[in-house]
């Protein structure tokens, strides 16, 4: 069965460069490609999205060093100290760093870490668990902000992209986070966001806290997605995402056990379709394990179809990596699938089989581009 | 027979473990038989510090056991499905909590019951504190409501929300409301009470009453002597 597109990318790419020298280094300025992408939310049934732009690199520089969970920039960025640190009602954003390779291979290419601190030069990470060894000199940093529920359903949009509750009893629109942190499979969402209008109290929610609790900064990671439901007679609405084109490579993390398969809901930040041929993931690098026995599918991605009007939805295609192509379950093993797509800003799920060691896979993702 | 048992073996143990969150609207919940009690109440996130919330599943037989001996939180046949704090966030004690199941047992289809206590809070269980005997304890669930819940469309869902009974997976929200609720319910405000009593299994009365046997009639036998 198709999945059919619901996304529309109009995207006009506008890319001004200019090399500016500084103490002898050289900074790039750039202006990326923007666009926008819109796509239809549902009435009375979940909408699994993720956000195929990101928002406008707040910086761009090349790195002088990396130790332990520290970049040292190149030049004289002159930051101002903890500009990318937030802080509750005077600094609403959160950051993350991106690296990208120039003419030396970078071994974290593509990987995002959230800005803790920083100096006029210096970047702090949380690296959670992983290391910066690897980037070298002269590699690119990339710093964004994230996303967050007020930035991707803005107060202005109140019954365009979402339906704001009036009382808690009956929630409207809710955004739904999927499970990012628990062990196994099929997981559910343990995060409920809800946008309050009710007198003076307005804003995102989150279902469990104090109803007067302002959640409208917390973040959407990059590599994640989320579920726009529509409830108690919330309508079909809208939801556009306005933004700029990720023209470097992005990296998921996949978390893997032991002792059992592991689900990881993930998403690439690309405004347009991408074939599984394309996508980076396969078994070359170990990112997507191939099956040797169709009796025991091992690592599977799985894609939902938001036309069905449902919610807590199932995935409606399971690929799988089969006698060195993709494979559709369900169809014949000899039809080669890769070039069926991963829809733009379409959420995925993709389930790792255990492991001999429990590990990070790592899907490097490259812009089709 | 053998072959029967072994392949019903392989298939319970390939049955996977049931995930799904329960956003839970719940009000008025009130403390001891007659409600003259408030629940511990925290309004952060999670409610450490409040009453002690249970979620039960109710296994094949579709009843719940309200036979607690000290240290359960269930009993019979009925299933643990998950814990969380009570708060008040949602008006006059009335909760909105979220319960994470991971890994449950439960089937799809059995019916869900709350049940909550105001002598424990979630933090006092996550450290491994238990009910004790005399601990006052409510249940509820639509079918089992008193007097039962007929409402339609949707008898187990009275207040609205998803019925109350294990989803197949995902995210549902459950609700229970009294009619003495800040924006009013389907259920009696006794709905919302504390009837039921975690008291001592019949071993331990029996130990009880024989240590008084014996006590007795050594004092008996000292003030003879």
């Amino acid at each position: 069965m198709r999945i059919p597109p619901s996304y529309k990318a109009f995207g006009f790419g506008v890319t001004l460069s200019a090399a500016i020298m500084a103490d002898g280094v050289a900074q790039t300025a750039v202006t990326e490609p923007v666009g926008f992408t819109r796509v239809q939310t549902l009435g009375s049934s979940d909408t699994l999205v993720s956000t195929p732009l990101t928002r406008p690199a707040e910086y761009v520089g090349s790195i002088a060093s990396v130790s332990g969970n520290v970049i040292t920039l190149s030049g004289s960025p002159a930051l101002t100290t903890n500009q990318f640190v937030y802080a509750a009602g005077t600094q609403p954003k959160r950051y993350y760093v991106i690296t990208s390779a120039t003419d030396t291979a970078n071994a974290k290419e593509g990987r995002q870490f959230l800005i803790t601190a920083n100096t006029a030069n210096t970047l702090t990470l949380n690296l959670n668990g992983d290391s910066l060894a690897g980037i070298p000199a002269n590699a690119q940093a990339r710093i964004i902000p994230y996303w967050t529920l007020g930035t991707v359903f803005p107060a202005g949009d109140a019954g365009v992209s979402f339906t704001p509750t009036t009382t808690t009893r009956t929630l409207k629109t809710q955004v739904l986070i999927p499970d990012y942190s628990n062990v196994g499979t099929n997981l559910s969402y343990p995060q409920t966001y809800y946008y309050i209008n009710a007198s003076s109290n307005v804003g995102w929610r989150l279902f469990g806290d104090a109803t007067t609790n302002d959640h409208s900064d917390d973040i959407l990671i990059p590599d994640g997605y989320f579920v726009v439901r529509h409830d108690n007679g919330a309508p079909n609405l809208a939801l556009t995402n306005v933004g700029s084109v990720l023209t470097k490579k992005f990296t998921v993390p996949l978390t893997t056990t032991t002792t059992q398969y592991q689900d990881n809901a993930v998403s690439i930040p690309r405004p347009v379709d991408v074939a599984l041929d394309s996508s980076g993931l396969g078994p070359v690098d170990g990112s997507f394990v191939a099956t040797t026995s169709t009796r025991t599918i091992l690592d599977q991605l799985f894609l939902f179809d938001n036309s069905q009007v449902t919610t807590n939805k199932s995935p409606v295609k399971t690929y799988y990596y089969f006698n060195s192509g993709w494979r559709l379950f369900g169809d014949a093993t000899t039809v080669n699938h890769g070039a069926d797509v991963i829809p733009a800003g379409a959420a995925i799920i993709i389930r790792k089989a255990p492991t001999t060691v429990a590990q990070t896979a790592f899907w490097v993702n490259s812009p089709t581009y | 027979m053998k072959k029967f048992f072994l392949l019903l073996t392989l298939f319970a143990s390939t049955a996977s473990a049931l995930n799904f969150t329960t956003n839970l609207d719940a009000g008025r919940l009130r403390g001891g038989p007659t409600g003259a009690n408030a629940l511990p109440f925290d309004n952060t996130n999670g409610s450490p510090a409040g009453g002690l919330l249970v979620l039960v599943a109710a296994g094949e037989d579709s009843t719940f056991s309200n036979s607690l001996a000290p240290g359960q939180v269930v009993s019979a046949n009925d299933i643990l499905l998950g814990v969380a704090g009570f708060n008040t966030n949602n008006g006059l004690d009335e909760t909105q909590s979220v319960f994470n199941i991971l890994n449950s047992s439960a089937v799809p289809g059995d019916l869900v019951a709350l049940r909550w206590f105001s002598t424990l809070t979630l933090s006092q269980y996550n450290a491994g504190s238990r009910p004790i005997a005399g601990s006052t304890f409510g249940t509820y669930n639509p079918r089992v409501s008193n007097p039962a819940n007929l409402t339609l469309p949707n008898p187990d869902a009275p207040d609205g929300g998803a019925s109350w009974v294990v989803p197949g997976g995902g995210t549902v929200a459950l609700n229970f409301f009294t009619t003495d609720s800040t924006e009013g319910g389907s259920q009696f405000p006794s709905e919302g009470f504390q009837p039921f009593v975690v008291v001592p299994e019949p071993s331990t009365y029996l130990t009880l009453c024989l240590g008084l046997l014996v006590g007795c009639f050594a004092l008996k036998r000292r003030f003879a002597f």
